[in-house]
């Protein structure tokens, strides 16, 4: 439940007023006259018990000033402490600013390279596709391996081709040996599976510009 | 001597100073009843409870065209009202609300601070002598966040309120303000979060909308008295417009529809028919028009 009251807002401004007509005044004269002395009388009374009323005022307000000084100086020392947490809080930012300035650099660095090596990774997965979608039918390959020199730009290739077929072999390095000039084949070995049956073998070694294409 | 010296005191006028102490009313205390004052611009509207929430009376609503505080003290005199409680409010164009919010890691001063400067900042606007309240919030949705109600209003009329109210011989307790009302019996009566109501009075209407995060209120000129004298469609249908462009366009869903309205069952059918309302806020034993009133006196029991 919201709770407003606009009378607590009036509350705040009241003030005392004094009505001083109300108070009596006194001739100076009348207090030589017959029966002045218990006038005389009083008014000392009344002058003292003001004194008295005006020194304990004074001293609660000395009293209430001086807590005040002791909260104001509590304060200070609090704030003072508070600067200081909040001086070296910001030393610590500052620092962690730089730390994360240097990741961002390194990570921008790390963004670039990516970006270069992504560049090739067509090309470079493309010739490993155009090698073994043209190999013979029945053949296989018991090792393959494809390098990249980003410094020459060239894509050094090496398969190890196995085949029941001599002459399927020979067509399919005469086909690799058009895609690029820099290809050697080594001599055909004949080879027997340990269940005996013969097959031939041969190493072809490729180098191409990774940019050619196939 | 002493015999003598009183005497020339008694002739020059000294007498014994008389000491009034304080009294305590225990009549109040153990009575806990108050009354519920909902003043509009043409009706006033008296409903009290006691302290178990029962009727006090048989609640009352008067028209007056001239002078309300004479009608008031008349009404006060009649039903024998003299020297109740009295929680009123002021209507919604007396006062002015705002809702702030503030970080809930300030301090209990830093708050304090934070909240007279923002509405000092509201008063410098309003160029003249005003009063003004605030409620914290301290169970928003966010609970890094606390919310602000404040209540600005003109001094003139807070004090003329006040006047009218002490001069019909009532102590007024509580001053709200009436979209306050209409937010505490919500509140009060745990509707599901956000919630909206209209209360369509006789010369006016209000909707509120109340989430966790914000209130917005709208003050309609629609006059429901005028429109059952003349039945004028084309001023109805309009209200009905506007109410529902304000719902398309702040996508209230929880909408209830409270005050005088449900008194007449074929307007509020009309405006059910075209306003998707949710709920009747019908006050059971109490007639509907007194819903503010009943909202004002719950808040007086509750403290």
């Amino acid at each position: 439940m919201i709770k407003i009251n606009l009378l607590r807002g009036e509350k705040k401004k009241k003030s005392v007023s004094i009505d001083l007509s109300a108070l009596k005044t006194v001739k100076i004269q009348d207090l030589f006259k017959i029966g002045s002395l218990y006038y005389a009388g009083g008014f000392l009374w009344l002058v003292t018990l003001l004194i008295l009323g005006y020194y304990f005022k004074l001293n609660q307000e000395k009293k209430e000033l001086s807590l005040k000084l002791e909260e104001l100086n509590m304060e200070r020392l609090k704030l003072q402490a508070q600067a200081k947490r909040f001086s070296e809080e910001k030393k610590l930012l500052e620092g962690e600013i730089e730390r994360l300035k240097a990741q961002i650099q390194d990570i921008d660095r790390g963004k670039d390279i990516i970006l270069g090596l992504k560049s090739y990774h067509y090309p470079f997965n493309k010739s490993l596709d155009a090698y073994i979608m043209s190999l013979p039918r029945v053949s296989w390959i018991s090792n393959y391996k494809q390098s990249l020199d980003i410094s020459t730009q060239t894509v050094k290739s090496e398969l190890v081709i196995n085949t029941f077929d001599y002459q399927s072999l020979g067509v399919y390095g005469r086909l690799i040996k058009a895609t690029s000039q820099k290809i050697a084949i080594s001599p055909v070995e004949r080879k027997t599976t340990p269940s005996g049956f013969e097959y031939y073998t041969a190493k072809l070694s490729i180098e191409k510009p990774i940019q050619e294409g196939r | 001597m002493l015999q003598s010296l009183r005497g020339i005191l008694w002739e020059k006028g000294f007498r014994r100073p008389s000491l009034k102490l304080p009294y305590l009313s225990l009549r109040n205390i153990s009575r806990k009843s108050i009354i519920g004052l909902h003043l509009t611009n043409s009706r006033i509207r008296i409903l009290g409870l006691k302290g178990d929430k029962t009727l006090l009376f048989e609640p009352v609503e008067v028209t007056f065209k001239n002078d309300r505080a004479k009608v008031l003290k008349e009404l006060v005199d009649r039903y024998k009202l003299r020297g109740y409680d009295v929680i009123a409010s002021l209507s919604v164009n007396e006062g002015l609300m705002k809702f702030y919010t503030y970080p809930s890691a300030l301090s209990k001063k830093d708050l304090e601070n934070a909240i007279e400067w923002a509405i000092k900042r509201e008063l410098v606007t309003l160029k003249e002598e005003a009063y003004y309240d605030y409620h914290i919030i301290d169970s928003l949705g966010d609970p890094r966040k606390l919310g602000v109600i404040a209540v600005i209003a003109r001094k003139e009329t807070v004090e003329s309120v006040k006047k009218t109210i002490q001069d019909a011989g009532l102590n007024l307790k509580i001053l709200d303000y009436e979209v306050l009302a209409i937010i505490n019996y919500g509140l009060y009566n745990k509707l599901p979060l956000p919630f909206s109501i209209l209360h369509v009075d006789y010369d006016y209407s209000i909707l509120v909308s109340y989430s966790q995060s914000s209130i917005n209120y709208y003050v309609g000129q629609w006059s429901l008295a005028e429109y059952l004298e003349t039945k004028n469609e084309e001023s109805f249908d309009s209200f009905i417009s506007e109410i529902l462009n304000l719902v398309v366009l702040n996508n209230i869903t929880s909408l209830y529809i409270a005050g005088p309205v449900l008194l007449y069952e074929d307007v509020t059918t009309r405006i059910m028919e075209n306003v998707p309302i949710f709920g009747l806020l019908d006050l059971e034993s109490i007639p509907s028009n007194f819903f503010i009133a009943h909202s004002l006196c719950i808040r007086g029991l509750e403290g």
